[in-house]
């Protein structure tokens, strides 16, 4: 039989394994920052992957490049459910505060605790930082869109107090609060910030 | 000692060496050593320090629990608002560190559930409103709506300045304690 493979062949076998060695790596990063197990040294993420200390060196410089690829990595997958749904025309406040719960909740299950473990990185890496706080901003972009209807009720000068306030009731450190902390179940927390946010609306 | 231990971990050196404390603070590496274990020690220490003059549950002045909700919430506000002035900035970082430190977790935790006493005694009278699990849910509003985070996503992401915080966590908090009216359709 004739071996037909070359250096195309070659080139390709080593294409694909750096691809999966990668996301070997990446899938060993984000289930470590997901077990809340806090922030991995590139040591550690070689054991998880199973890989060797240099393959992974060979990839990533170190813990915070694998770590901010590993959030990137994270919002291009879950891009579909990071993406709040356009509501039909004619939706009330009350429509939008649900959509917005819903959505906010889905992200906070998906996502929190990896969130929280990139984001006590952050103050000591800007390449995290800047991974983190880029898909922040995407949803805080999402809630000032939702909510622009009801926003531009309110006097212009009150309306970014208004939306930071919205923001802070449904943030990722809010919800690992009640959650965590004070041990709300989801159904209680959905009923809170229902709540909340609707109070928050109103106008003064 | 404990100054420079603050210092070095607001640089970025997460739990800072005992060498790097002795060094930033001119004291012997032996000397650090008869007062704390290892960095982490000298870390708990410096953020006792920083919390040890904030409000616990025992210094929320008596007369101020019979006065009206505007007051207490404007107190809290107030408070939560000067400390967040003086401390957030370690409070964050010290925090973050604490990730990898049990020790200093455990200090955290116990100042944060100070803080839930303080919100659990300086709203008496609305939370009897509430019957369990609603209160406990109120409660934990009422705590996250002033939280060090909170602080930390109004100035930093939001640019808000201190009268549009003050006015935003008052706003927050009063909608945290308000009574449950009909169901918004």
């Amino acid at each position: 039989m004739t071996d037909t493979s070359g250096p195309r062949d070659e080139i390709d076998g080593r294409h694909a394994r750096r691809e999966r060695n990668q996301a070997l790596v990446l899938d060993a990063v984000t289930a470590f920052l997901a077990d809340g197990e806090g922030f991995p040294t590139l040591q550690q993420i070689a054991d998880r992957a199973g890989l060797s200390l240099r393959s992974v060196h060979r990839y990533f410089d170190d813990g915070d490049a694998a770590v901010a690829a590993a959030v990137v990595e994270f919002q291009e997958r879950h891009r579909d459910a990071m993406t709040l749904p356009p509501l039909p025309p004619g939706a009330t406040t009350s429509d939008r505060v649900d959509h917005w719960i819903g959505f906010a909740i889905r992200v906070q299950v998906l996502g929190a605790t990896a969130l929280l473990a990139a984001t006590a990185r952050a103050d000591q890496s800007t390449t995290v930082g800047s991974a983190v706080e880029t898909g922040r901003a995407i949803t805080l972009d999402q809630m000032r869109t939702l909510f622009e209807p009801d926003l531009s009720d309110l006097a212009e000068a009150d309306r970014p107090a208004a939306l930071a306030a919205l923001h802070c009731v449904t943030l990722t450190e809010s919800w690992d609060n009640l959650v965590r902390r004070h041990r709300l179940d989801v159904d209680r927390v959905r009923t809170e910030w229902r709540r909340m946010l609707l109070a928050l609306l109103q106008p003064t | 000692m404990i100054a420079a231990a603050v210092e070095l971990s607001l640089e970025g050196n997460g739990i800072p060496l005992l060498q790097d404390i002795a060094e930033r603070s001119g004291v012997s590496l032996r000397s650090l050593h008869r007062y704390f274990a290892d960095g982490d020690a000298v870390l708990a220490e410096a953020y006792l320090s920083y919390v040890n003059n904030e409000p616990s549950p025992a210094r929320v002045p008596t007369g101020l629990l019979v006065a009206p909700l505007a007051e207490r919430v404007a107190w809290r506000v107030d408070e939560r608002m000067d400390e967040c002035l003086r401390t957030n900035a370690a409070f964050l970082a010290l925090n973050t560190r604490a990730r990898r430190s049990p020790r200093l977790q455990e200090i955290i935790e116990a100042h944060r559930q100070s803080q839930i006493e303080v919100v659990r005694r300086l709203f008496i009278p609305e939370l009897a409103r509430f019957d369990e699990p609603e209160r406990a849910a109120r409660v934990a509003l009422a705590h996250t709506a002033t939280m060090s985070e909170s602080w930390d996503n109004l100035t930093r992401r939001h640019g808000l300045d201190d009268e549009q915080i003050s006015a935003t966590w008052t706003r927050t908090l009063l909608a945290a304690l308000a009574p449950s009216g009909p169901a918004v359709p």
